[in-house]
């Protein structure tokens, strides 16, 4: 059965479709969560309240343009949701650096590290540095979708670089010394 | 080995690939909210159906009222016809009662109580009697006879009166009147506490059905989640609230006392339909709280220890709260407050659902494309949002009651109804795709006759409740089984020659407009529809004539009792046809009860039409 068809299912509500789909985008949908929730128990969460908000609105996709992509959009729009409702951070735009190089040794950063800083930022830091550097958003749709200015998408995207910066710097300068 | 990266680039090459599996459980949790959802489905159809049947019923109940307000007018004539009927009673007949003497009396009657047909009848009993008693008999009698009677007719409406009593059981019939229409309107009454409870409570359910299908999912996933993982805040209210979410009624938390005490304060049905709708909306209260950050949920757990219902939609809680308390407090109270709780609970669920936006920004921001598309797909509802529709209608007319409007001794007899045709047109707005208003314009004739009638011409009688028109003399109708006579036709030593045995035939037309609402049940090419409404009639004919075995017809006037101007309450089943774009054939059986058709002396006469009307509409 192709994807199509099991979506149609979807749509006429068919449980054992729905599971079908479920396994089938979980484990992409689940790593967007955990780039975007600020913890593991966040992420699972938010990928239950995606998958029932992609569930309920899956009669308006129209078989156009990829399914990934249209569940990415809900499930991440979904957690942007969640987190744009909750705490304000108003912050000063500054002038920082662009571009932020940093040294690393590639193979002692580990996958759970980053994702475990990237999850440390503050909200609209990690939202900002997901959409606009691993999901490749301009800062124009990052700023309409969080309903800010450009100004503020590039002030947070630089301040998130400079965090993930130090941490990362921290965790080399703590772990080179012991591994040599 | 160390090497220097642009950050942005050391980011996206290790996320590239990134996939994690989620832990079994959230599956678990998915399926559960899909099947609870699934089942739930069923709801919002009969909430729908519900909210037009409530109109429907409220419209019927007030029309019971109206009704009912008439019967109960008619019965100060009631005296008159005791006094009537016991004057022939205990005298058998004044003889050739003068006519002087007969009018005098009748007339301190008339004075009193206006009703011309007691003249008539006075005077048959007189003229039918045999010629013992002097004149002055028949005064007393009748004087004394009077009050007792007058007496008798307010107590049990006795059988005191001898042979004769034809009139009397009839006014026997009218005395219990007031009693039956009391004991109608106080069955009215509690129809309709019941009904508005009803409806208020559908409204409870739809509440918290959407409340829980839209944004409890969201938030039940966080309370099972705290209740496995204990989050930082609020610990325990959190953890008390998963045990009464999940043990629903029977879990001896505080919560659940609280409901225990609102049952006290409530009686019967009321309580227990509200005390299941707490039950559920004690659910999506709590759930709330789970997304509600850590201040409220204290709050809410207190709010809801103080006032069983007032958890119901815990954030604003107290507002809440407080609307139901008032309504627990009386039952025929509770219809407003129930209303404004309502009201107060659709705020907060708009409040509380921000989906749409979520919705929105899906749209708005992803798919440009699409959002053309939506566009173009509410121009052309906008362009459909209005049809006219000429209709043609055979209208069947009939009473819910035996009765006549003309005058109660008709109420026995046999009475036939003309089957008409009603033309008029149409017109449709679409408010949504499944609700429209309907208004429009109809003429309808509502005839009947009534058979097995005797009738002549007299200079002094008149027909009861007929305006006759200005002519010689006055055709009076009667019931054959009256057999009474008119004294002045025995001056004219012509006793019976002149009646006529036939059929009396009340025609009346009128100018329909009705105000309707249907809701679609189905409405696809094919689709059903559901009509409720009313629709107010203005006459514009009105005509009494009577019809002999012969053959031969004589206008006898107009009835005095039609209202200019009445209403009645429409309910009715639509099918619909879409053959072509914006053409539809329509087929839509319906009911109307006539409230407020005559202004007096209803006769408990209780009409009502069916029309089948079907046309065509043109939509543009």
């Amino acid at each position: 059965m192709g994807l199509d068809d099991l979506i149609k299912e979807c749509q006429q509500n068919s449980i054992r479709a729905q599971e079908q789909l479920y396994r089938l985008f979980a484990p992409k949908l689940f790593s967007a969560c955990l780039k975007y929730s600020r913890n593991r128990a966040d992420a699972e969460d938010n990928l239950q309240d995606g998958f029932l908000l992609i569930f309920s609105k899956i009669d308006q996709y129209q078989f156009k343009g990829s399914f990934e992509g249209w569940a990415k959009r809900v499930m991440v729009n979904n957690v942007l949701q969640k987190y744009r409702t909750k705490g304000v951070f108003e912050i000063v735009t500054e002038n920082l650096p662009e571009e932020a190089d940093v040294e690393v040794e590639t193979e002692t950063v580990s996958m759970d590290f980053l994702l475990g800083i990237i999850q440390q930022l503050p909200d609209r830091y990690r939202m900002v540095f997901n959409l606009y550097v691993i999901d490749g958003y301009s800062h124009k749709e990052i700023a309409e979708m969080l309903s800010i200015s450009d100004g503020t998408s590039k002030s947070n995207l630089n301040r998130a670089r400079m965090i993930l910066k130090e941490k990362i710097e921290a965790q080399q300068g703590n772990s080179i010394p012991t591994a040599k | 080995m160390s090497e220097k990266k642009n950050i942005d680039r050391l980011f996206q090459e290790k996320f590239k690939d990134f996939e994690a599996s989620p832990p079994e459980f959230v599956w678990d949790n998915i399926r559960e909210k899909l099947e609870d959802k699934k089942k739930r489905r069923v709801i919002p159809f009969w909430f729908k159906l519900s909210g037009v049947a409530a109109i429907l019923i409220m419209g019927l109940l007030l029309g019971g009222f109206y009704f009912n307000a008439i019967n109960t007018d008619n019965n100060n004539p009631v005296v008159l016809d005791n006094q009537k009927a016991n004057q022939g009673n205990p005298l058998p007949g004044t003889p050739i009662g003068p006519p002087t003497q007969n009018n005098t009396k009748n007339g301190s009657f008339n004075n009193d109580l206006k009703v011309n047909s007691g003249l008539v009848t006075n005077e048959q009993d007189g003229a039918n009697g045999n010629p013992n008693s002097s004149p002055d008999n028949g005064k007393s009698g009748n004087s004394t006879s009077g009050s007792a009677n007058a007496e008798s007719a307010f107590g049990k409406g006795s059988s005191a009166s001898g042979t004769k009593n034809n009139a009397v059981v009839n006014n026997n019939s009218k005395a219990n009147r007031p009693g039956n229409s009391n004991s109608n309107k106080r069955s009215v009454i509690s129809q309709s506490d019941n009904a508005v409870v009803s409806t208020s409570n559908s409204k409870f359910g739809k509440n918290s059905r959407t409340g829980k299908a839209q944004k409890g999912q969201n938030i039940d996933a966080e309370m099972t989640i705290n209740g496995t993982r204990t989050r930082n805040n609020n610990a325990v209210a959190v953890s008390q609230n998963k045990t009464s979410n999940t043990n629903g009624a029977n879990s001896t938390s505080n919560n659940n006392n609280a409901l225990a005490s609102s049952k006290n304060n409530k009686s019967g049905k009321t309580n227990t339909a509200a005390n299941g709708i707490i039950g559920q909306n004690l659910n999506s209260g709590l759930t709330i709280n789970g997304t509600a950050s850590a201040k409220n949920n204290n709050t809410v757990v207190s709010s809801q220890n103080e006032t069983g219902t007032a958890n119901i939609r815990s954030i604003e809680g107290s507002i809440v709260g407080n609307a139901v308390g008032t309504a627990a407090s009386g039952v025929i109270d509770a219809s407003v407050p129930l209303n404004e709780q309502a009201v107060a609970e659709v705020a907060i669920d708009t409040v509380a659902v921000p989906e749409n936006e979520l919705e929105k920004l899906l749209r708005e921001k992803t798919e440009g494309k699409k959002e053309d598309k939506d566009k173009a797909i509410a121009k052309t509802d906008v362009k459909d949002k209005w049809s006219v529709k000429p209709q043609l209608a055979p209208v069947f007319y009939n009473s819910l009651s035996k009765g006549s409007p003309i005058d109660g001794q008709f109420a026995g007899n046999a009475k036939s109804y003309d089957n008409d045709l009603s033309v008029g047109l149409g017109v449709n707005y679409a408010v949504t795709s499944r609700l429209k208003v309907r208004s429009g314009i109809n003429t309808v004739n509502l005839n009947y006759s009534t058979q097995d009638v005797q009738f002549y011409a007299s200079l002094e009688g008149q027909t009861r409740n007929v305006a006759a028109r200005s002519s010689n003399a006055n055709i009076v109708v009667q019931d054959q089984k009256n057999n009474v006579v008119d004294p002045s036709l025995l001056f004219a030593n012509n006793s019976s020659g002149d009646k006529y045995n036939g059929a009396m035939l009340q025609k009346t037309g009128y100018v329909e407009v009705p105000v309707e609402m249907s809701y679609a049940l189905i409405n696809n090419k094919f689709g059903i529809d559901l009509i409720g409404g009313v629709s107010t009639l203005f006459l514009n004919q009105n005509n009494v004539s009577v019809v002999s075995e012969q053959g031969l017809s004589t206008n006898v006037g107009q009835a005095q009792n039609l209202n200019n101007i009445h209403f009645s309450t429409n309910v009715g089943v639509g099918f619909k046809y879409r053959f072509f774009k914006a053409f539809e054939a329509h087929f839509e059986p319906m009911f109307k009860y006539q409230v407020n058709t005559f202004s007096r002396d209803a006769g408990n006469f209780k009409p009502y039409f069916i029309g089948l009307y079907s046309g065509v509409s043109f939509s543009f």
